[in-house]
């Protein structure tokens, strides 16, 4: 009989969380794994599957029972064992009774050249089954979740009500419980369509029974698949394209047992409400798929994802378009009650909208961005007067009923607004872009008064926020600011700004009253948002020595950095490269012996080798050109002339001594290399890099 | 009457059954009441009454907040008037009302078959499961003033929610032990949908013979006095002073050990509050403040309760 079987362990439930099933489920997974492999039971494969009502995993392959131990203890020296007698020493006797055992039954060990007794026993494996309860129950209590929850008299906590256990080795119900649920070979189908006990005989034929026998795709993947066919067939029905984020999918994937398409529809008079506010509602709060035309513009069309195979799918239809009319007719409803005032009319009340207590209200965040914009204006080529404008009218739609409905939709209702307003088209849009990008790799702002405004918000927060003490610790970032980092060096180095971030986070700190003293934190700010680029770069698969190498020269201009970065990529390409790093190295840390300030000027008359006067030839010819480049960034350059200097260098250390018994030959030496350094390190710190 | 029942399987076969009634039945708003009092009366439920002071939430009826609280099992049902000032629209709006009913079960402990009781009382509203899209999806609720919070979702009917269904887990800052489930059904958006109609004030409230009495009949006119009152003419001076009054009142007789009557003026607080937001005089901060006063009130309340009821050996433990 084979030693291994599969093993088919499902969690009954009441509806699980959509937005969190699918974490759980592979967390199940792998948990469950992990104990196996701690308990050394081997397995072969696993897969997970997972429904609103059903978190379930199967292991393939698995260990009837552990392995047998082997356990060898070393005791006493065999002499000392034993007296001249032969009788049994006091350490002898200890050494059996710490084992359990009588004295006979140990052995001497004679292969050794220092023969000892030895306790040898084989502990026979346990069986699987017997381990099963415990494994169960402490993956059930590791699994994350953000909020557990109690449903009885009892203190047992799930992330909703558990309401049956199956679980099944080989084709055994293994005996265990959970949540006062004995484990059965039972699982149960669509709570609708098929409410009766199904018997599972065998792991393999889990999934085809509950979806034949069920009405249930309980394997996440397939779920997805089969939606996304029937959307796709939907959307082609109505010549339309499907717009979803993954996410979005995903969640509609956990809702539902059983997926159903449904091609829903809305009164085209809506059409006119900005469409993002139509799309929001349609994905965030009900869940369906809207449908764009081949030119990106929303269709009074919508893909419901029922979790039914109705008897009247008209009915299921008709009863989702009387939800989505009356959201529709709220939107429209604020819509034109927003309209009826200007933007500029709310920058009054912005006085009674507390930003944070110690920085003010919205208002005094808006004058300091307006006064932020005014000053980046000059780097980001925006037009002044557009940036200002868009800046003093950036947060007044946050007290529109519109974003008061549906708070995502700041920004593109202060756009609508203003084109309402008549307000230039620049400033609308740069209202519009000041959230952007909105969330991870989003779109960046594209107009010039845009990046400027979301430049201007995000440094004012954070320069705020560090002033009065609450800076992100561990995962506490209540105030985004390690995203809003993140975002403002994207829009710095994608759209290639030359903006000084230092200076800027300085000239932020003088917005603030004095009393905050927002000065004192501009190097903290600095460097918090500086680290952020060890993840963007990263994130573009950049070696981190590179990122080091280049941070270390501490410059302060983020697209300065990003350019440096990418050439300093190049320059590792070359095959000069290695030999030049190991040579900075090596100057480095010469250099760091002596006192910086120390080191004159390199006299000709000094040089006592060959290799000294060719070394400095060649850094004098190379010199003006490659400071040239330095001058317009062209650091790429700069590096390919300067890789030009490996055959002098290595022949200079080669053949010179640096560390001469003459002091002035030495001095000399040492101002000839530290040329050498200074030249790289407009780039770069190259001792840095690793080889 | 109180043991939690215990359903062993899955099995929607009374469900079924239920559905084949006939189907062409109108129900009536009032129907509609009747037929879930029915429905959870037979569950063992006793038909509590509306409470007679201003609330948000039929939370709020002293049949769940202080009954949720402590061991003492409880089966309770009723409809409860809810008044949401911010939600008036002059009765010009087919969808908001600043004063809307809600049908509240409170079932403690909660059975294992919590869902099913449900579904099965869906059923008696014909509604077919199999027909029906009927979903449950996530929602996580919380009262910041009453210090109180649980798990559970918002019941879809074909994308529309009609319920909310939770287990509580605290009351009034104590933990439920044992925990209660609390279904509440939206009266008003059910009965559109039974009847099919796109505005509230075409509900049918009750029928008879040739008589129809519609929601508008009974309070649209109510709508149109209520908003202008909640919006105009609520003087803020008096609900600023009401509330200070109230407060104090709660706090003394909290300080005599009269939960129950301390609990009114948690009420009377929260609906002051409630009509001072209308009228958009209390700001962001200001706001948080009053929230935490409310709570820090009914806090007060569920310990003292507690306690009463502790000293009279939590009597419904016996029944």
């Amino acid at each position: 009989m084979s030693g291994k079987k599969d093993l088919l362990i499902e969690v009954g439930t009441e509806d699980l969380p959509a937005r969190l099933l699918q974490k759980l489920s592979n967390e199940f997974g792998e948990l469950l794994c992990a104990q196996f492999t701690a308990a050394k039971l081997t397995f072969s494969a696993h897969k997970t599957f997972c429904t609103p009502r059903r978190l379930a995993v199967i292991i393939e392959g698995l260990d009837r029972k552990q392995q047998d131990q082997h356990i060898e203890r070393k005791g006493p020296n065999a002499i000392a064992a034993f007296d001249k007698n032969g009788e049994p020493t006091q350490a002898a006797l200890g050494f059996a009774r710490s084992c359990g055992i009588e004295i006979d039954q140990l052995v001497v060990d004679k292969t050794s050249n220092n023969p000892r007794l030895i306790f040898r026993e084989v502990r026979a494996g346990l069986n699987t089954v017997d381990l099963l309860p415990e494994i169960l129950e402490t993956t059930i209590n590791k699994l994350s979740a953000p909020k557990r929850m109690r449903w009885n008299e009892t203190t047992a906590e799930f992330i909703r009500p558990v309401r049956w256990l199956l679980v099944i080795f080989g084709e055994e119900t293994v005996a265990t419980t959970l949540f006062g649920h004995d484990a059965n070979n039972i699982t149960y189908g669509h709570r609708f369509h098929s409410p009766k006990q199904i018997v599972v005989k065998h792991a393999s034929a889990y999934k085809e029974l509950l979806e034949v026998k069920g009405h249930v795709l309980a394997d996440f993947e397939a779920r997805q698949k089969n939606i996304l066919e029937q959307v796709y067939k939907l959307a082609a029905s109505a010549k339309g394209k499907p717009s979803y984020t993954q996410d979005l999918l995903d969640e509609i994937t956990n809702l539902v047992e059983w997926p159903n398409a449904l091609l829903g529809g809305f009164d085209k008079k809506f059409l006119e409400i900005n469409k993002q506010v139509l799309i929001n509602t349609m994905q965030d709060n009900q869940k369906y798929i809207p449908l764009l035309d081949d030119k990106g513009e929303l269709l009074s069309q919508f893909i419901i994802i029922s979790n039914i195979d109705s008897t009247s799918p008209e009915a299921v239809k008709q009863g989702n378009q009387k939800v989505i009319t009356p959201r529709f007719e709220d939107a429209m409803f604020f819509w034109q009650r927003d309209k009826n005032q200007t933007l500029e009319s709310k920058l009054e009340k912005l006085k009674n909208v507390v930003f944070e207590k110690q920085l003010g209200s919205l208002h005094d965040k808006t004058l300091r961005i307006r006064e932020l914009a005014k000053y980046l204006s000059a780097y980001t080529n925006a037009d002044s007067d557009h940036s200002q404008r868009a800046a003093t009218l950036s947060k007044c739609d946050l007290l529109t009923e519109m974003v008061g409905e549906f708070p995502k939709l700041q920004g593109i209702v202060g756009h609508d607004l203003a084109s309402h307003d008549a307000e230039d088209k620049e400033v609308g849009l740069a209202i519009e872009e000041q959230y952007l990008p909105r969330q991870a790799g989003g779109d960046l702002p594209t107009s010039a008064a845009g990046q400027t405004l979301a430049l201007a918000d995000r440094i004012d927060s954070l320069v705020g926020i560090f002033a009065i003490g609450k800076k992100p610790t561990g995962i506490k970032d209540p105030y985004g600011l390690r995203r809003a980092s993140l975002a403002l060096l994207r829009i710095i180095i994608e759209t290639r700004l030359d903006i000084d971030l230092q200076a800027t986070l300085k000239h932020a700190a003088t917005l603030f009253p004095k009393s905050l003293n927002a000065d004192s934190v501009v190097d903290e700010v600095f460097d918090y948002i500086i680290e952020r680029l060890h993840a963007y770069f990263a994130d573009r698969n950049i070696a981190p020595d590179v990122i080091d190498s280049v941070l270390a020269t501490r410059p302060t201009k983020p697209n300065d950095i990003a350019i440096r970065i990418e050439a300093v990529c190049s320059f590792r390409k070359l095959p000069n490269a290695h030999s030049l790093a190991v040579a900075n190295k090596r100057i480095r840390n010469i250099l760091k012996k002596t006192d910086r300030n120390n080191i004159g000027q390199v006299q000709k008359e000094l040089f006592k080798e060959n290799a000294e006067s060719v070394l400095h030839i060649a850094i004098e010819e190379l010199s003006s050109d490659v400071e040239s480049l330095f001058q317009q960034r062209d650091y790429a350059q700069a590096l390919n002339k300067l890789a030009d200097l490996r055959q002098p260098v290595d022949t200079f250390f080669d053949d010179v001594m640096v560390m001469d018994k003459d002091e002035a030959l030495k001095n000399n030496r040492i101002a000839l290399l530290a040329k050498i350094d200074s030249l790289f390190m407009h780039v770069a710190d190259f001792s840095r890099l690793q080889s | 009457m109180l043991a939690a029942s215990q359903v062993p399987s899955y099995t929607l076969a009374a469900l079924h059954a239920a559905i084949t009634m006939p189907k062409d039945t109108f129900i009536s708003l009032q129907d509609l009441i009747l037929r879930l009092q029915q429905f959870w009366a037979a569950q063992g439920c006793i038909i509590d009454q509306p409470y007679d002071l201003e609330m948000g939430a039929a939370t709020f009826h002293p049949s769940t907040f202080l009954r949720a609280l402590g061991p003492e099992p409880w089966r309770a049902a009723y409809a409860q008037p809810c008044r949401r000032p911010t939600d008036g629209r002059y009765g010009d709006n087919p969808n908001r009302l600043q004063r809307y009913f809600q049908f509240q079960t409170i079932l403690k402990p909660s059975p294992d078959n919590i869902q099913q009781l449900y579904l099965e009382s869906l059923s008696k509203l014909n509604i077919d499961p199999l027909v029906h899209d009927i979903r449950f999806v996530e929602d996580n609720w919380e009262s910041p003033t009453l210090g109180a919070w649980g798990l559970g979702w918002e019941v879809w009917l074909d994308g529309m929610e009609i319920s909310q269904f939770t287990y509580f887990q605290q009351v009034g800052g104590l933990e439920c032990k044992p925990v209660s489930g609390e279904i509440t059904y939206g009266l008003e958006r059910i009965a559109m949908y039974l009847q099919n109609v796109d505005s509230v004030y075409d509900l049918v409230w009750a029928q008879h013979e040739d008589r129809t009495i519609l929601y508008r009949d009974l309070y649209h006119q109510n709508e149109v006095e209520q908003s202008a009152y909640n919006f105009e003419h609520a003087s803020t001076e008096v609900l600023f002073k009401n509330f200070d009054s109230s407060e104090k009142e709660c706090q003394h007789l909290i300080e005599l050990a009269l939960p129950i009557a301390a609990y009114d003026h948690v009420l009377k607080c929260s609906h002051t509050f409630n009509l001072l937001d209308a009228r958009q005089v209390i700001s962001v901060t200001e706001r948080q403040q009053y929230i935490l006063r409310i709570r820090k009130l009914a806090q007060a309340v569920a310990n003292t309760y507690h306690a009463s009821r502790e000293q009279l050996n939590f009597p419904l433990l016996k029944k």
